[in-house]
């Protein structure tokens, strides 16, 4: 994939996204645009108890409402294992702000007056709202969890050399604690779901959802269902970030409608989106590295508890990204990590860009600069002397392959003027810098895609690819548009007008930043088959093999012999006039000059006993990304404004760089609002700043200059050597925000976020 | 009760309830979905319209305070074929300023407000007047950067073909 003789059409080029006139228009369709006749709309009764067995619900007093047609409640669908939170609460609910009934009236007003009389009788049960009570002797059981370890839902411990050994070797200690919290993906749309009930006894879904897949096979199990029957759309999505990964509430929806034979609108609020759905689990990781006399780390233990709250929420499989982020970068000979997920009675901690390894990365760049700074050394100078080379095997035993953390973090030191001397700002101003490394895993997940040939030689893609903002669509349409070269406007994306159907095929969609490095591949293939099935049928029209044959341009040739050659229409026959239009169909007995594909790539084990890895690799690639940031501290209020944020990642192969940058650009300004101002504030388990004036987000008066850099170090198996954009540039912005603190001030904050009160009080 | 009102040019007799806000009256009574639904608090923007040229957010505002009132949505913006954008939309376009496009809309408005009044604005002055809608996927600059140009562009009385 990595031949590179011609100079390409569209690939690498910074073509205009296809959805751009859509949104600049306001034409682009997402899921709350969407209204069907004879609509009805749901609402949600939710649990006012952090932890409480389900004593009677009561819909008497609701159902005598006017214009309330139906409700569901738990007993509706199959149970499910803990893995999944369950659409609505069946004998208990776990989390405050639970499903536990839902409602469908005539209007949404009718909805919530009759959701406010539903009566649910509770007997309230002692909370367990830390990881650590969940975890000790005597708390009662959440989820029957892992055997050994109460409470926890998943667990992985990696080990390397001794690390025991390395810490009685040692000439200095030195260990930290650092903490992250809740936050709220906040993507722009809040969640919404139609579901309208089809002829076959089946569902058609609208979703905020990340994958097409997901929600047709996880809602027909909730429901029941055939997977045949149950049919999903996905439009364009306003934002993601994680914040789409959970499918109950389709099928609360879809139970809604197939109940009333009537479709059924469900719209969260702003508040149920942030409280109600999965949030960034809050995490406590400790880490003791044992430093030689030469100044090197030649031991090192991290420990990481992550509140998982009370359902897996897919967030018990992303323990292996905390695992993949603290074994990379760094070559520790005696080295150990060990991750719990922990389930407690607080609102699922779920995905939110780069999963459990944003709070790791900001443990490690946190930890790295503290002891350089203690052992008076350079901070960029300490990581260089500890960054893995490629060919060294990491943590994990896997081999270090294509990654650039030596130019990355001296390209981002540059940048900023790392070792410049600045004139002093004026008081009570402080100018700091800081600088973090990282390493952002990939994903391998099974993806499906189809391409059609026309006789005008413009190409139909169906692919359920998903667009959450990233510009997937347009990047997907350069890959197709390189493979037979021609013009992006002969590109039709099917997903560009109704969305992305389920019935395209397997789509993992945007989970994981995986649509490039998975579905891209599938996409290539399918045109390569494509063209072979005009190859098939040219081959006796120009005399030649059909191995011997390529499909260019919108022209069809002989490679061997170039002057034979005919246009992409040729392969076509006039079928019929329709009203003066003829119409062009393949020959009798051929079907659609069509290639569809299946792309999924293996991944391996951890050995159990010390979670190194048995066959191959935990991750496909990983991406090297570095940030330097400078900023400054007002030292007598603690306020912080960010100046200047120099960025560099390594996406192997930026397919549309300004889209790449783009990633870069968002990625940071979600790192920074994380670092200084996120946080969902619980009491009793209650979230209770769950608005924007209480939750506060940077605005335009608040963005500093961010300098993206691309670097391509090609990923092989990538399409064109590309890897995932979207998430990586998220992981060093903490760190190197807290380092750059230190710098100004002195004061090593290790919790985030870095509030003002934190800085002064310090 | 019954108002008058003027949405993207077009005069409407309209019925509306006292308790409908201006969004429902454009979303829900029009149609006109290319007004979003954010927060309900007049806390993100991504509802903006202009009433009077004057951005405001339409989840908080009374729809009867239309009555009599000249109203711009993301729809009554440009001219409505693919070939022909305000420079304002066709700059945001080129300059990569958006991802999901959820608050295109109501940064598509607040600029052109803005320009209206101040054809020359400084950076700082841009910053201002779009920092009452919040956008989560990008860093805001590009958007800044859009509506320089356009304000470049529309100087030049220039409507960009693109």
């Amino acid at each position: 994939m990595l031949t590179q003789q011609k100079q390409t059409v569209a690939v690498g080029l910074s073509i205009e996204r296809i959805d751009g006139i859509p949104k600049v228009t306001g034409r682009a369709l997402y899921t709350r645009d969407i209204k069907l006749p004879h609509m009805l709309y749901a609402k949600i009764k939710r649990s006012n108890h952090p932890f409480a067995r389900i004593i009677n619900v009561n819909c008497s007093k609701a159902q005598e409402l006017n214009g309330v047609k139906t409700f569901v409640v738990g007993k509706d669908f199959a149970p499910m294992s803990n893995e999944d939170t369950p659409p609505l609460a069946r004998d208990r609910v776990q989390y405050l702000g639970q499903a536990v009934v839902a409602v469908a009236a005539d209007n949404l007003q009718i909805a919530e007056r009759a959701a406010e009389l539903v009566e649910i009788e509770y007997e309230p049960l002692p909370a367990l709202l830390e990881p650590m009570l969940s975890m000790s002797a005597g708390s009662p059981i959440l989820s029957p969890g892992l055997n050994n370890f109460r409470n926890v839902g998943n667990y992985l411990h990696i080990i390397k050399g001794n690390v025991n050994d390395g810490f009685s070797k040692a000439d200095l200690i030195i260990e930290n604690e650092f903490s992250t919290v809740a936050e709220s993906q906040f993507q722009m749309e809040p969640l919404s779901f139609l579901a309208r009930p089809d002829t076959d006894g089946g569902v058609t879904l609208w979703a905020t959802s990340s994958g097409t897949s997901k929600v047709k096979y996880e809602v027909s199990s909730y429901l029941r269902l055939d997977p045949r029957k149950v049919r999903v759309l996905i439009t364009f999505l306003g934002g993601w970030f994680g914040s789409k990964e959970e499918n109950h509430l389709s099928a609360v929806c879809a139970a809604l409608a197939l109940k009333s034979k009537r479709p059924v609108k469900l719209e969260l609020t702003r508040a149920e989106t942030m409280t109600a759905s999965g949030v960034r689990h809050p995490s406590i990781i400790s880490i003791k590295d044992g430093i030689s006399r030469g100044g090197v780390i030649i031991a090192r233990a991290i420990r990481a508890t992550y509140d998982g709250g009370a359902y897996g929420s897919l967030g018990n499989l992303m323990v292996k990204n905390a695992v993949m982020t603290a074994s990379n970068v760094y070559s520790i000979p005696n080295f150990e990590v060990e991750v719990y997920r922990v389930y407690t009675t607080r609102v699922p901690g779920s995905a939110k860009r780069a999963p459990l390894g944003f709070q790791m990365a900001f443990a490690i760049e946190s930890q790295m600069d503290s002891v350089a700074r203690r052992l008076n050394l350079d901070p960029v100078d300490f990581r260089l002397r500890h960054v893995l080379r490629n060919g060294e095997l990491n943590s994990m035993g896997e081999e270090t392959i294509g990654m650039s953390y030596e130019v990355a973090l001296s390209k981002v030191a540059k940048e900023i003027g790392w070792k410049a001397s600045e004139p002093p700002l004026e008081y009570p101003w402080k100018k700091g810098k800081g600088i973090a490394l990282a390493a952002k895993w990939g994903y391998s997940a099974p993806n499906q895609a189809s391409v059609r040939v026309n006789a005008d030689g413009s190409i139909d893609v169906f692919a359920p690819i998903i667009e959450n903002g990233q510009g997937t669509y347009t990047g997907i349409l350069q890959l197709v548009a390189e493979e037979f070269r021609i013009p992006v406007e002969m590109v039709n994306i099917a997903s560009l007008i109704e969305g992305s159907s389920s019935e395209w095929g397997i789509g993992t969609g945007a989970r994981a930043s995986q649509q490039m490095a998975n579905l891209g591949p599938a996409v290539i293939a399918a045109c390569k088959e494509a063209k072979r099935s005009i190859a098939h049928v040219a081959a006796s029209a120009l005399g030649v093999d059909e191995t011997d044959i390529a499909v260019e341009d919108g022209k069809i040739y002989s490679l061997s012999k170039p002057s034979r050659q005919m246009k992409i229409k040729d392969v076509f026959i006039q079928g019929s006039i329709l009203l003066g239009s003829p119409i062009y169909v393949p020959p009798h007995g051929h079907g659609e000059f069509r290639g569809s594909s299946t792309y999924l790539k293996k991944i391996g084990h951890f050995d159990p006993k010390n979670g190194q890895l048995e066959d191959g690799r935990a991750s496909p690639y990983y991406i090297t990304v570095a940030q330097a940031i400078e900023l400054a501290v007002n030292i007598e209020t603690g306020n912080v404004k960010v100046m200047k944020v120099a960025a560099a990642m390594d996406v192997g192969k930026a397919i549309n760089p300004e889209l790449v940058r783009g990633q870069i650009e968002g990625s940071v300004m979600m790192g920074l609002n994380a670092a200084l101002s996120e946080e969902l504030i619980f009491s009793e388990g209650s979230i209770v700043n769950a608005n924007l004036a209480d939750y506060k987000l940077l605005t335009s008066l608040d963005t500093p200059e961010i300098l993206p850099f691309i670097l391509e170090t090609p990923y092989e198996q990538g399409p064109w050597g590309a890897r995932g954009a979207g998430e990586a540039s998220i992981l060093p912005t903490a760190a190197a925000v807290r380092n750059a603190v230190y710098d100004a001030t002195g004061k090593w904050i290790n919790s985030l976020p870095i509030t003002p009160e934190k800085i002064v009080e310090s | 009760m019954r108002i008058r009102t003027v949405v993207n040019n077009e005069t409407l007799d309209l019925e509306i309830s006292l308790s409908n806000s201006l969004l429902e009256l454009l979303r829900d009574i029009l149609g006109l979905t290319g007004t979003k639904k954010g927060c309900d608090f007049g806390g993100c923007g991504m509802c903006t319209v202009l009433v009077e040229d004057k951005p405001v957010f339409s989840c908080i505002t009374p729809a009867w305070r239309a009555e009599g009132k000249r109203i711009t949505t993301i729809e009554g913006v440009g001219i409505r074929d693919n070939h022909h954008l305000h420079p304002i939309q066709a700059e945001m376009l080129k300059n990569f300023a958006f991802q999901c496009g959820y608050c295109t809309p109501s940064m598509v408005l607040v600029a052109k407000s803005l320009l209206q009044e101040n054809p020359s604005p400084t950076e700082q002055e841009v910053k201002e007047a779009l920092s009452g809608v919040i956008c989560r996927c990008t860093g805001y600059s590009r958007y800044v950067k859009a509506v320089l140009a356009a304000a470049e562009t529309m100087k030049k009385g220039l409507e960009l073909d693109i």
